[in-house]
């Protein structure tokens, strides 16, 4: 009896330290953000996510408000948004912005590489050396202090929660509902043309799927494409220091290309065609030319005028019309005036 | 009759040393006090000399004088041959990057009982089984793949690099893997690859040699060596190369 006695009150006891847990539970009611589940689409890799920065509902809807606000800017002038546009795949013509789709894959960011990690550091870089954000005035705003208490418990705005906020929003940035995504899902079949072109780029005829190739389109590495003879612009060898990667560029995706004007680095092509004829015959040796440029002493592969046409065809299977008309991705902002964009409200 | 107390005394009891039994084994899932581990370290030669990247320096049999700037390959199928007949079989199958030391060390998951070894073997490249378009999702091994239009799967090995002809250069790359139906993997048996293993876990170096890739019984102009990828008499003949590419450096 004695025994029986005791259990009881160790359950007691147990019971009361849960009594205990739910007060302090009930006291940080304020941070419960809602967790999302990013699934990963069949043939995608995992995703490159940071383990102290766990997908949110009130994450996400921080991160598109910040991406689409000219708070973060320190000069009231820029918003993520404004060079990465929706309508170009989160690129920009006009400034010849790299393109936000599928970043979550990304390792490295940027042209060069600059930024390497996940998502949160490239976001922490543009927060803390693009924007130069001016953290006083989201802590001194009537509204995203508390939006960031919701996402984050924090009472404080640094700009790593900042940077959080922004890689949640761009995590959910992924395009995987292209035709050549259904195609491969067996979904829906390519044209006689597009067909043509897939076994020209998926071959050494056309040999684009060695940097562009898997999944997501892009090797996410680095290469001297034949540009130039003479690199002008520096390229991955200001990260490393390395002799031999002068004039090397991150490869970057061709999902949504044709969406993505102008093309390489510099912008220098306005087309795909121009893109297309400086592989065919305008391709230029230098001493760091990635060895994958087979054809640089013809000039380049010497497409004909249709392997050309279908090669082209092809790459328009890497659009993605759900993506852009996607309104989880659009500017919160849109419907309010344009007055007050940029504080947020 | 048990008096209710003690009958519950001995349900207590019961379910703390099974929860107890239970913890033991979760953390214990195998005895494997009496295996130990075994390593492969793979190192890249061009002849003599260790391999360095990005410089032209090495000359082959034919006497292109050449570089190399990537090396990247798969390993697999590791059989560790008994000499009592018994063969352990290493299910895991390795990305090798030349140019990653991390990735030249690889350690079985499967130890090995203490005992002698006649020999090892392995599979150059992948065997059908293993390359299957969408085996390797994550990087970098998916960056391997081996095109559909080609037949699906992965690249064996990409080595790639240029080649200095009197002042004019060129780029050359032996990407070997299976192409269309025909399979190009190669398994290699290790001459004096025999050890014994004994208190201790075991180090086996293995040293290719680049050089070797270019010749016996065929003879390659790494001029020639270009695009050869849909090309199904080279890719034979690099294959046929690729028997004495590797060898046994030390066992420790």
């Amino acid at each position: 009896m004695k025994i029986f006695l005791l259990i009881i009150a160790f359950v007691m006891v147990g019971m009361s330290f849960e009594s205990c847990n739910k007060r302090i539970s009930r006291s940080e009611m304020s941070f419960r953000p809602a967790p999302v589940t990013l699934p990963i689409p069949r043939g995608f890799p995992y995703m490159n996510l940071a383990a102290d920065n766990p997908t949110t509902r009130e994450g996400v809807q921080l991160g598109r408000m910040l991406f689409y606000d000219q708070i973060i800017d320190s000069g009231y002038k820029r918003s993520c948004g404004q060079c990465h546009i929706l309508n170009e795949s989160f690129s920009s013509a006009k400034e010849n912005s790299l393109p936000h789709v599928n970043l979550v894959w990304n390792y490295t960011f940027l042209w060069n590489g600059k930024v390497d990690g996940s998502l949160e550091n490239i976001m922490i870089f543009e927060v803390d050396s693009f924007f130069r954000t001016d953290l006083n005035r989201l802590n001194e705003h009537k509204k995203y202090p508390k939006l960031f208490k919701k996402a984050f418990g924090v009472d404080k705005i640094t700009s790593k929660e900042v940077g959080y906020a922004l890689a949640q929003f761009e995590r959910t940035l992924t395009s995987t509902n292209s035709k050549y995504d259904r195609f491969l899902r067996s979904e829906e079949p390519l044209t006689e043309a597009e067909e043509a072109g897939r076994k020209i780029f998926f071959t050494e005829k056309g040999d684009c799927f060695h940097c562009h190739g898997t999944i997501l389109l892009t090797d996410n590495t680095f290469h001297n494409n034949g540009l130039d003879s003479i690199p002008t612009l520096k390229g991955r060898d200001v990260i490393t220091g390395k002799k031999n990667d002068r004039g090397k560029y991150k490869t970057p995706t061709l999902r949504n290309i044709t969406l993505t004007p102008p093309y390489m680095h510099d912008g220098r092509f306005k087309t795909l065609e121009q893109v297309i004829d400086f592989y065919c015959d305008q391709v230029k040796w230098s001493p760091t030319i990635d060895p994958l440029m087979k054809q640089v002493k013809h000039g380049g592969i010497r497409l004909n005028k249709e392997e050309r046409e279908n090669l082209i065809a092809f790459l328009y299977t890497f659009t993605d019309t759900s993506y852009i008309n996607n309104p989880a991705f659009s500017d919160p902002f849109q419907a309010r005036s344009s007055e007050k964009k940029h504080t947020g409200y | 009759m048990l008096g209710r107390s003690r009958f519950l005394l001995i349900v207590l009891i019961a379910v703390g040393l099974c929860l107890g039994f239970s913890a033991l084994r979760s953390q214990n899932p195998k005895i494997t006090m009496n295996d130990y581990p075994i390593t492969f370290q793979f190192i890249h030669k061009v002849g003599d000399e260790m391999l360095i990247m990005d410089t032209i320096r090495y000359v082959n049999l034919f006497g292109n004088k050449y570089s190399v700037a990537a090396l990247k390959y798969f390993v697999s199928g590791f059989v560790i041959h008994a000499s009592n007949g018994e063969n352990l079989e290493l299910k895991e199958t390795f990305y090798i990057d030349a140019s990653n030391s991390n990735t030249c060390r690889l350690s079985a998951t499967r130890k090995i009982p203490p005992g002698t070894y006649s020999g090892i073997s392995f599979i150059f490249g992948l065997d059908n089984v293993v390359n299957v378009s969408g085996r390797f999702l994550n990087p970098p091994e998916n960056r391997m793949e081996w095109p559909d239009p080609m037949g699906g799967g992965y690249h064996y090995m990409k080595l790639e690099g240029k080649i200095d002809s009197g002042g004019e250069i060129a780029n050359f790359q032996a990407h070997s893997g299976k192409l269309y139906d025909t399979p190009h993997f190669l398994r290699v048996s290790l001459r004096n690859s025999s050890f014994t293993v004994d208190q201790k876990g075991i180090i086996i170096q293995i040293v290719m040699d680049i050089n070797n890739w270019w010749k016996n019984p065929h003879t390659f102009d790494l001029n020639d060596i270009t695009a050869i990828m849909d090309n199904g008499p080279v890719q034979q003949q690099l294959m046929e190369n690729g028997a004495d590419v590797f060898t046994i450096g030390s066992i420790n």
